[in-house]
């Protein structure tokens, strides 16, 4: 990020943590890779508004515990979270820094298993993509 | 909790704040240990073999949690040795660039980069979304130089803040 503010590089892709550079008038912002304009930036519009849908790809936190843990330990830890994210300070705090909590229904193990393993088949897709590309 | 990150950055303390609130939750605190090292893949190494009794857990990441998968020969099963509690926050990306260049919006960025006769200059974190970039850089028929970057240090989040503006 420094070295864009200092005009090294051209363009960088970061998080949404940085976007209070845009404001010291070194930076701008083109475009948001999220399904919605973030609350942070209102004026960024998101790469699918700008005609390239395939830029809707976000990183991501999660929490997770060994193999074996019993059942019944994983859904008290995953009532602490959900009750963690349903703080609006907490989420407040969170945007903040980047990060936009997902909405409860999503807030469960299945939804986080699902989610990793559709992040590995899409790894591997771009993986084949990317060699292939290769002459 | 295993932060498999270095202390400092805005993943941690996002995992920081989330701890803190479990806590609350559970009744009793959260110790946080920052285990980072090889992209996260130490700390995530550290939690595959804790014992299995719901007091070691991991603020993980596509990074850490899929993504090295790409990257590393790894100790240990990346979907069979974890176990999901949930997911906590997406985290997007921005595409920045510096004041200076003419472009107003993406089309005339990625005009500017297809007239130009020298390469623009993508900084890119590696492991850090290189679909984004790369797929731009595909678009543009390779207009696009990418300049690989050490990964986010402390200072960066610093930077995030607007605490400081430079750090060496």
């Amino acid at each position: 990020m420094q070295d864009l503010a200092a005009g090294r590089i051209d363009f960088l892709f970061e998080t949404a943590v940085q976007l209070p550079f845009t404001r010291s008038g070194n930076i701008k912002s083109y475009a948001v890779t999220s399904d919605a304009r973030l609350m942070q930036a209102p004026d960024t519009p998101t790469f699918s508004e700008m005609g390239l849908p395939s830029f809707s790809y976000s990183g991501w936190t999660a929490m997770f515990a060994p193999k074996n843990v019993p059942k019944e330990i994983i859904d008290k830890l995953n009532a602490a979270v959900v009750e963690a994210l349903a703080d609006q300070g907490l989420r407040s705090r969170l945007a903040d820094l980047g990060l936009e909590v997902y909405p409860r229904e999503r807030q469960t193990p299945e939804a986080l298993n699902a989610q990793r393993k559709a992040a590995c088949r899409q790894m591997v897709a771009d993986h084949q993509r990317a060699s292939a590309a290769i002459p | 909790m295993i932060l498999p990150i270095a202390a400092g950055s805005s993943s941690d303390v996002g995992g920081r704040l989330v701890a803190e609130r479990m806590g609350t939750a559970l009744g009793r605190p959260i110790i946080i240990e920052n285990v980072p090292g090889a992209d996260g893949s130490i700390g995530v190494d550290r939690v595959a073999r804790a014992r299995p009794d719901g007091y070691t857990i991991e603020f993980g990441s596509l990074t850490a949690n899929v993504l090295n998968g790409a990257f590393y020969s790894l100790s240990y099963d990346l979907l069979g040795d974890l176990t999901p509690i949930s997911p906590v926050a997406a985290a997007p990306y921005v595409l920045y660039a510096k004041a200076s260049l003419p472009a107003k919006d993406l089309k005339e960025l990625i005009a500017w980069l297809r007239g130009k006769s020298q390469q623009g200059v993508c900084g890119r974190h590696r492991g850090h979304l290189p679909h984004a970039d790369g797929t731009l850089s595909e678009r543009n028929r390779d207009p696009v130089h990418p300049c690989p970057l050490s990964r986010l240090s402390p200072g960066n989040a610093g930077l995030g803040r607007g605490s400081h503006r430079f750090f060496v």
